[in-house]
């Protein structure tokens, strides 16, 4: 952390930049609040948590900022460039690697060993999520992952009972759910603005996504080709619309029409399910896992995991406001007011979250999830490969030069972090 | 003394009077720009950000990589598309309007001259939102439209094929006020001698049109291409609001090509290059214009 390298980032990146405000440096005088930063409607619901933190720490006042989601990735970045992070951030596990190779978070690991919180509770892929060679970089606060939402009654007239937990399974129901049958309208959607659905059916090859230390695709090994053009069938047999956005056309009263049966999304839509669509289809609704290629599937593991940056200067104090919000019981407050899944086993029997089953089979899926791979550049590759899943449906490209051009495309923009693995294997 | 003699002799007040501005723009203008260039040799990106020493000179490494880059030809051919339809057509909009309200005896002038140009001084980011529920595929009533006069409704926004098409039409409504008012401008500084003695030849409201109306815009006409060419290869909000490069990446222009690239992902220098590539292409279009005025006079 030199200055020079902050001058020069300053002088080269800071210059572009020249809309954001660079304030100076925060140096934390003695009151000066501990600085928190959430993304979306959790940021707004840390306001009133802060508070009670507040009334019991006099001496650690809290102000939290709420970021939108959709800018919050290049604020964090141009903050980090400006060295005005934060104390404490609310991180989306996926961002984790890209900052643990910025060397921005402050390692946890001794501070988790004197406290109270046992991430022994918690979900396994959230804990797996924030861990980067043995430095454990953040506290899981709540967690995420996509499954299926279906209408029972649509299931039903089709002649089936429960949804398939197998691929082949799901296909047969979908084949009979879309098309002539119910007047051209699909079994499914899945617009191509998500990368999550496709990433959640690679996760679920027996080999991983990159290989070679994560240093280059695998699109191209069996089974992740397997996952691939499975997605990509769906489309193909017409049991998913062509679409690539979904904002405009409300998703909750096109399942309320019936324009599909099943949908790929996250534990979000368990309230808005509730609160959007009419009274009744309250009923007729319902949750089941992933399918897989033989039997319930994997998931992808996401969710916001609470981070210290290395530059705060109040660290042991930011660690206390963790301490205070990662509890079981605000966990299960922070649900109530967010209706985020708490990423803290324990934290789920003092909600109603356990006596639903729709909540249940989250819980059940939540412990089926595997964390795509940790390198700063995923995020692109998984956006390439909705975009390469895209061009193959729609006929622009064949599967096998999709596949190769995903290789290629990984090959390229992973040069970068094989030229520094290389170098710090020399060193 | 002497020198300070000399060198106040060379220097005159004008000189003067522009050195502050010369001075904001070189902090706030040039400086950045020289910036930018060296950031384009480099492979400066977030590992870079982390740590300097992991900063590489690679000089043109950037630019033969975005040649190579299928997308970055994509953007490039999309910008084109963008530039090369929408910018005749919004010019020609625009005079066909101007020539319209510059018809003697049409009243309320005032009021079409504010409506139409209302357009370009609507907010950029809220126009497009309204536009993207107008032309949204089930909803939106250019569909509508489309069916009681009996067409097939489009998919506007979600057919790569039509998305392009869609944001043209859009911006093309959005900007044309501004050219409109210029060759307004234009044509009332066009002499009423020359169409009453055209007409004394016997000359048509075309021949009018082409041997009067056109040599008179010409100037302008050529003036007014240039800004909007330029202006319509820097083609990005629009993308940015409707459909964010989307469907099929078909309406990723080169500005929206390199926000993501530098902003998202922070490859600052990839992403200079292309800006820098972006430049020479705008500066060479610049070059296209006749040597003199009287060429097409």
């Amino acid at each position: 952390m030199s200055t020079d390298r902050r001058r020069f980032g300053l002088a080269l990146a800071g210059l572009a930049l020249s809309g954001a405000a660079v304030t100076p440096v925060g140096c934390v005088k003695k009151h000066e609040p501990l600085r928190v930063w959430a993304m979306g409607v959790e940021g707004e619901a840390l306001g009133g948590i802060a508070q009670d933190f507040e009334a019991q720490n006099p001496a650690i006042p809290v102000r939290v900022q709420a970021l939108p989601w959709g800018a919050a990735h290049e604020k964090l970045l141009t903050a980090f460039a400006a060295d005005n992070l934060p104390d404490v951030i609310a991180l989306g596990n996926t961002w984790v690697p890209e900052f643990a190779a910025l060397g921005a978070l402050e390692p946890l690991n001794s501070r988790l060993a004197r406290s109270q919180i046992d991430l022994g509770r918690y979900f396994d892929g959230a804990r797996r999520s924030v861990t980067l060679e043995g430095r454990i970089l953040g506290v899981p606060w709540y967690v995420d992952t996509r499954l299926l939402f279906y209408r029972k009654d649509l299931l039903q007239r089709a002649g089936f009972d429960k949804p398939a937990e197998t691929w082949a399974g799901w296909e047969a129901q979908l084949a009979a759910l879309s098309g002539e049958r119910r007047g051209g309208k699909y079994g499914l959607l899945m617009p191509f603005a998500e990368y999550e659905p496709l990433v959640a059916f690679c996760l679920q090859a027996e080999e991983p996504i990159l290989i070679d230390s994560d240093t280059r695709g695998g699109f191209r090994q069996k089974s992740v080709r397997d996952s691939f053009a499975y997605a990509a069938s769906l489309y193909q047999r017409g049991y998913a619309a062509r679409l690539t956005h979904s904002e405009v056309t409300d998703v909750y009263s096109s399942f309320a029409r019936g324009d599909f049966a099943f949908i790929i999304t996250g534990p979000w839509n368990l309230a808005e399910f509730a609160r959007r669509l009419p009274a009744d289809l309250q009923d007729q609704w319902a949750t089941a896992p992933l399918p897989g290629p033989k039997g319930a599937g994997l998931s992808s593991a996401g969710g916001v995991s609470m981070c210290i940056p290395k530059a705060s200067k109040a660290r042991d104090k930011a660690f206390r406001f963790i301490e205070y919000l990662c509890d079981p019981h605000r966990q299960a407050d922070s649900y109530k007011m967010t209706s985020d899944l708490p990423a803290d086993q324990s934290a789920w029997p003092l909600t109603g979250l356990m006596q639903d089953s729709r909540s249940r089979t989250f819980f059940d899926q939540l412990n089926r999830t595997r964390p795509p791979p940790q390198v700063p550049e995923w995020e692109r590759i998984a956006n390439e490969m909705v975009a390469a899943l895209e061009r193959v449906v729609r006929g622009i490209t064949t599967f096998d030069a999709a596949l190769k051009g995903l290789d290629e495309f990984a090959w390229t923009i992973l040069a970068k972090r094989r030229a520094m693995l290389e170098l710090r294997g020399v060193a | 003394m002497t020198t300070v003699r000399a060198l106040m002799r060379v220097i005159s007040p004008g000189h003067v009077f522009v050195a502050p501005a010369m001075c904001v723009l070189s902090v706030f203008f040039l400086m950045p720009v020289l910036g930018a260039l060296v950031m384009s040799f480099t492979d400066f990106d977030i590992y870079a950000l982390a740590d300097l020493k992991n900063l590489r000179f690679i000089w043109l490494g950037n630019y033969i990589n975005l040649l190579q880059t299928p997308l970055f030809w994509k953007a490039f051919g999309n910008t084109c598309y963008f530039a090369l339809v929408g910018a005749p057509l919004s010019i020609l909009v625009s005079l066909v309007m101007a020539m319209a309200l510059n018809v003697p005896g049409v009243g309320l002038k005032a009021l079409y001259r504010t409506a139409l140009f209302a357009p370009y001084v609507a907010t950029l980011v809220a126009a497009a939102v309204i536009w993207r529920y107008m032309l949204d595929a089930q909803y939106g009533w250019l569909n509508q439209f489309l069916i009681v006069i009996g067409l097939h409704p489009i998919d506007w926004l979600g057919n790569p094929r039509f998305s392009m098409p869609a944001i043209i039409l859009f911006s093309v409504w959005k900007n044309f006020g501004y050219n409109m008012l210029i060759l307004l401008a234009a044509l009332q500084r066009i002499p009423d001698d020359l169409y009453e003695a055209a007409r004394v030849d016997g000359a048509g409201a075309w021949a009018r049109f082409i041997h009067v109306t056109l040599p008179g815009l010409t100037p302008v006409l050529w003036m007014v291409a240039l800004l909007t060419i330029a202006g319509y290869f820097q083609l990005f909000a629009e993308p940015y609001v409707m459909t964010q490069g989307g469907p099929a990446q078909s309406t990723v222009s080169l500005l929206y090509f390199m926000y993501e690239d530098g902003f998202k992902w922070w490859n600052l220098g990839h992403a200079s290059a292309t800006a820098f590539i972006l430049f020479a292409v705008l500066m060479g279009l610049s070059f296209l214009r006749p040597k003199s005025e009287e060429v097409f006079v």
